[in-house]
């Protein structure tokens, strides 16, 4: 039973999957460049922080605190840190969150 | 100077169809053809063609969404009007002329991608760990240390484990729609902080399905949810086919490429 919708409304996070995936400033003779990947790492990392703002949600706290506009080597000292200590909604949302490929392993 | 402002492009059809939607920055949006081919775009807004002015606006989180959707709104109409290649966000070029020589470069390209959307649609199909009763933790407060640690572990090891569960079934689900699809692509799963789903996402499939078997497939959807109790499946659509078409724009190694095209530095004045 699942609950298979059929929905004109879009959530904006299934939008930007497909709309930033193949690579963001395209022109067709170029006029701009930008570093594709870092660019959709700051834009979803911005847009985390936006979210979770807006919703208040359980976790909403513990991102803004930890991902905000850090460089990779901040958000990962900031995983082991919370693994050592005590907040389990920091530990889960945060070890996901970073490891975008971890859903892939078997 | 005016063939000079910052063209954006929505979407690519074999022919003219009108457009009601206004585009980014309420601009109205037209038509460009070239090579058989009819471009959809828009004059972007005045405050986007100064140098550096994108980019700056492409990491504003706020701009992003705002402007995400207003390009879909666009593509989602020339959609449901005709067979269309969309095109990604942000993809612009600098006077209608360069529009049209997109077009003319690109032609072969587009054609086959229309060719391939055509009578066909988009659906997205997420797939969740599904919530299963979390380990009661005891309370008993003895010596906290180790008995917290392994507390904690064995919470976690069970989690991993319903989560590789979920993610083999989630392999076999996207398998058995790839297979009712005429094309299929994964795309990365989204951060749990985004969806504010409470379990992990281990499918976010997109799915080219031709549209007479599009009651077909949502019904396959719902028997592989029925079939693998690890995953909670939602189906999404339908999409323009967002993930289904080649990226619009210059290749690096683009043979065709004329001299005086090389691609120049954000803003850099031709």
């Amino acid at each position: 039973m699942s609950d298979a919708v059929h929905s004109r409304e879009v959530a904006l996070v299934d939008l930007l999957d497909r709309v930033l995936t193949t690579g963001v400033v395209v022109a067709g003779d170029v006029t701009i460049a930008i570093a594709e990947v870092d660019l959709v790492r700051v834009s979803l990392r911005a847009l985390v922080s936006s979210v979770s703002t807006a919703s208040g949600g359980t976790v909403g706290g513990t991102v803004e605190g930890t991902v905000s506009d850090t460089v990779e080597g901040t958000v990962d000292g900031t995983v082991e840190g919370a693994v050592e200590g005590t907040v389990e909604g920091t530990v889960e949302g945060t070890v996901d969150g970073m490891i975008p490929d971890r859903s892939g392993s078997r | 100077m005016s063939d000079e402002s910052l063209q954006w492009l929505y979407a690519v059809a074999r022919d003219s169809v009108p457009v009601e939607v206004a585009g980014i920055g309420d601009a109205p949006v037209r038509a460009v053809h070239g090579a058989g081919l009819c471009a959809f775009v828009s004059t972007a807004p005045a405050g986007l063609s100064e140098a550096g002015a994108l980019q700056e606006r492409l990491e504003d989180a706020e701009w992003v969404a705002r402007t995400a959707v207003e390009h879909h709104r666009v593509v989602a109409a020339l959609a449901s009007a005709a067979p269309v290649v969309p095109a990604g966000l942000a993809t612009v070029c600098r006077g209608e002329a360069r529009i049209t020589a997109t077009l003319v470069r690109h032609a072969a390209g587009l054609t086959g991608a229309l060719d391939r959307v055509t009578g066909r649609t988009e659906w997205g199909v997420k797939g969740y760990v599904r919530g299963g009763p979390a380990p009661v933790p005891e309370t008993k407060s003895g010596g906290a240390g180790t008995a917290y640690l392994e507390r904690r572990r064995a919470q976690l090891s069970a989690r991993d484990r319903r989560h590789d569960e979920a993610a083999r079934d989630a392999d076999a689900a996207h398998a058995e729609l790839a297979r009712r699809a005429d094309a299929a692509h994964r795309h990365a799963p989204q951060d749990r902080r985004l969806t504010g789903e409470p379990e992990a996402m281990v499918l976010n499939g997109a799915y080219l399905v031709p549209d007479e078997r599009a009651v077909a497939f949502a019904a396959a959807v719902d028997d592989l949810a029925a079939r693998y109790p690890t995953i909670t499946l939602r189906l999404t659509g339908p999409w323009p086919p967002y993930s289904f078409v080649p990226a619009l724009g210059a290749e690096p190694s683009d043979p065709d490429r004329v001299p005086g095209d090389t691609p120049v530095p954000a803003g850099g004045p031709p």
